[in-house]
């Protein structure tokens, strides 16, 4: 490639010659002498094919928000030698660079090979890299080649997890492994479910003496709740009325964060969990246990986005089928009154749901330069009472809200609505 | 940068007043004026850097008034000096441009060193073969400045063809 700097300095040089050739003055085309030379040369150093092969290493493909990967990257000259090489990421990408170098400018003899590395920090997503280019240059600058080095690469940055207490769930239905959930039915456990007649073959030890002291033939003995995992289904609301946006920091990250924690808690558990992302489109992690499923969870989170799609502008059009039925329904989003039909809805299909909804009015809150604003205030007081309303409709329908102020941590909140279950229950017993 | 640094103001200067001088001493005044005008608007771009074509905008306006003081038969042993200055202005301040981001590394010291052991090998051969020229002129007919200038514009045109291929 010629660069414009060629064309001028043709140009010019090609003046003084004409002019000189025009005005019969040698001693015009004397002094148009050294640029010929100058030209001449670059023409002589001018690169042609080169032959460069480029490799990208990285630190890890995977890491979690605020975590470093280093990118390390190789170029070999396996042609002639190369005055000027500028090497550049082809696709320049929005992570913060934290340290080296994320272009090179170097001189390669032929066989040399030319490494560097630089740092990189990103937020939650998936960053690929395309590759390299290269830039050849001749000693002068005038000629140029371009060359596309295919070095890929690809990091996927995980959310934020954080720490989460077992929050206590009843589904109504759970499956047939042990675990944690107390499952409405008799069996081996550790909470008191019921008295029954003894049958022959039930261990003497949970025979429960002082009510068969109290009958002169029949003795009795003591059956415990069974305890079991349960299906969990999260769905995360990623449609884009679920997202505001203030200077960087967008409310679904919380929504994000959420999901990535509850799945942490739910399978650390031992439940068996799926994740539907409503998007665009459906995303779907199917059920399943462990940290191989985390692994699955984390990595439909990385790239979750909101996007409009107006097939899936409501709530009411995703399909149960997706759902684990009667299991536990965790939904998390900022929660709008169209939403509520749906929910009471699986409520009625025999669901039990959680809803875990980031404040947006805090977050807007938080964000707004003058809360103290008349107008700002009463548009809260209005989306206040909105917000009300729908909570108040969706605790009438039986469903259990979390109602997340975003400037406290996640683990706060459901620790202070754990407490208040469990005093609640206590009322309940004592009453009873 | 560490030798390229005070070249190019150095350069840059001594172009310029070379020009002045030049013009000057043939008391052409208004392309003292305009060589003055010159050096100022070189200093000016070196400060600020704000404009990717100031560098050429230099060497065009140079080369020009290099011209225009042959035709007007100023003094060559300052006119030679200063279109050389003007080309190592211009390839250094084009040099330095491209390793802008360059961080200070050996290997950036060694294409420094290398390019600036090139472009003074062109200089130095261009000034001398330019000065020889001038030393020792031959009186030629028409036919053959029309004859080699023909000949120039086939290997311009061959240059072309090449660079394109």
């Amino acid at each position: 490639m010629i660069t414009p700097s060629f064309w001028i300095l043709s140009i010019l040089f090609a003046t003084m010659v004409i002019t000189g050739l025009f005005t019969m003055n040698s001693t015009l085309i004397a002094l148009s002498l050294p640029l010929n030379l100058y030209l001449l040369v670059a023409v002589f150093f001018a690169p042609g094919k080169q032959k460069l092969k480029a490799s990208r290493s990285l630190s890890t493909d995977r890491i979690t928000q605020g975590m470093d990967v280093t990118v390390h990257i190789q170029v070999t000259n396996e042609h002639a030698r190369i005055e000027e090489l500028h090497l550049s990421e082809l696709s320049p990408f929005s992570v913060k660079d934290l340290g080296g170098r994320v272009s090179e400018h170097t001189t390669l003899a032929p066989g040399e090979t030319v490494e560097y590395e630089y740092i990189l920090q990103g937020w939650r997503g998936e960053y690929r890299f395309e590759g390299l280019l290269a830039r050849v240059i001749e000693p002068f600058g005038l000629f140029e080649v371009r060359e596309q080095l295919p070095a890929v690469g690809k990091v996927l940055v995980y959310p934020e997890v954080s720490n989460l207490k077992a929050f206590p769930i009843r589904p109504p239905q759970t499956k047939g492994f042990t675990g944690p959930i107390p499952s409405r039915k008799s069996g081996t456990g550790m909470d008191f479910f019921g008295i029954r007649q003894y049958q022959l073959g039930d261990s003497l030890r949970h025979v429960n003496w002082q009510k068969s002291a109290r009958h002169s033939v029949d003795l009795f003995t003591n059956e415990y709740e069974q305890e079991r995992i349960a299906d969990v289904g999260l769905i995360l609301d990623a449609r884009p009325h679920c997202d505001i946006a203030f200077q960087g920091r967008r409310l679904f990250e919380y929504s994000v964060e959420a999901t990535a924690s509850l799945s942490e808690m739910f399978l650390g558990e031992g439940h068996c969990l799926s994740l539907l992302i409503y998007s665009v489109g459906i995303v779907r992690v199917f059920p399943g246990y462990g940290k191989v499923q985390q692994e699955r969870v984390l990595k439909a989170l990385a790239t979750a986005d909101t996007g409009l799609n107006y097939a899936m502008e409501h709530l009411r059009y995703l399909p149960a089928r997706f759902l684990p039925p009667r299991g536990q329904l965790v939904y998390i989003s900022p929660v709008s009154s169209g939403d509520l039909e749906r929910i009471i809805r699986f409520r009625t299909q025999g669901y039990e749901i959680l809803v875990v909804s980031p404040n947006a009015m805090d977050f807007e809150r938080w964000n707004e330069t003058d809360p103290e604003k008349p107008d700002f205030q009463l548009a809260a007081r209005f989306a206040q009472v909105e917000r009300d309303l729908i909570f108040n409709n969706l605790r009438e329908a039986g469903v259990q809200i979390v109602n997340w102020h975003v400037d406290q941590p996640l683990s706060t909140v459901l620790d202070h609505i754990r407490i208040q279950n469990s005093l609640r229950q206590r009322t309940i017993q004592v009453l009873q | 940068m560490r030798y390229t640094r005070w070249i190019v103001p150095v350069s840059m200067l001594s172009a310029s007043f070379l020009l002045l001088l030049a013009y000057g001493l043939g008391e052409y005044w208004l392309g003292a004026l305009a060589a003055a005008g010159l050096g100022l608007w070189g200093w000016y771009d070196l400060k600020k850097r704000k404009w990717v074509w100031g560098v050429d905008i230099f060497l065009v306006v140079a080369v020009l008034l290099v011209t225009v003081g042959a035709i007007l038969e100023l003094r060559l042993y300052l006119l030679l000096p200063a279109l050389l200055f003007t080309l190592v202005f211009w390839d250094i301040a084009r040099f330095q441009i491209r390793m802008a981001d360059a961080p200070a590394s050996q290997k950036l010291v060694d294409i420094e060193r290398r390019h600036l052991s090139i472009l003074g090998m062109v200089i130095a051969v261009g000034g001398v073969v330019a000065f020889v020229t001038l030393a020792f002129q031959v009186q030629l007919s028409f036919a053959v400045i029309l004859i080699l200038g023909v000949v120039l514009v086939i290997s311009l045109g061959q240059i072309y063809r090449l660079l394109r291929s």
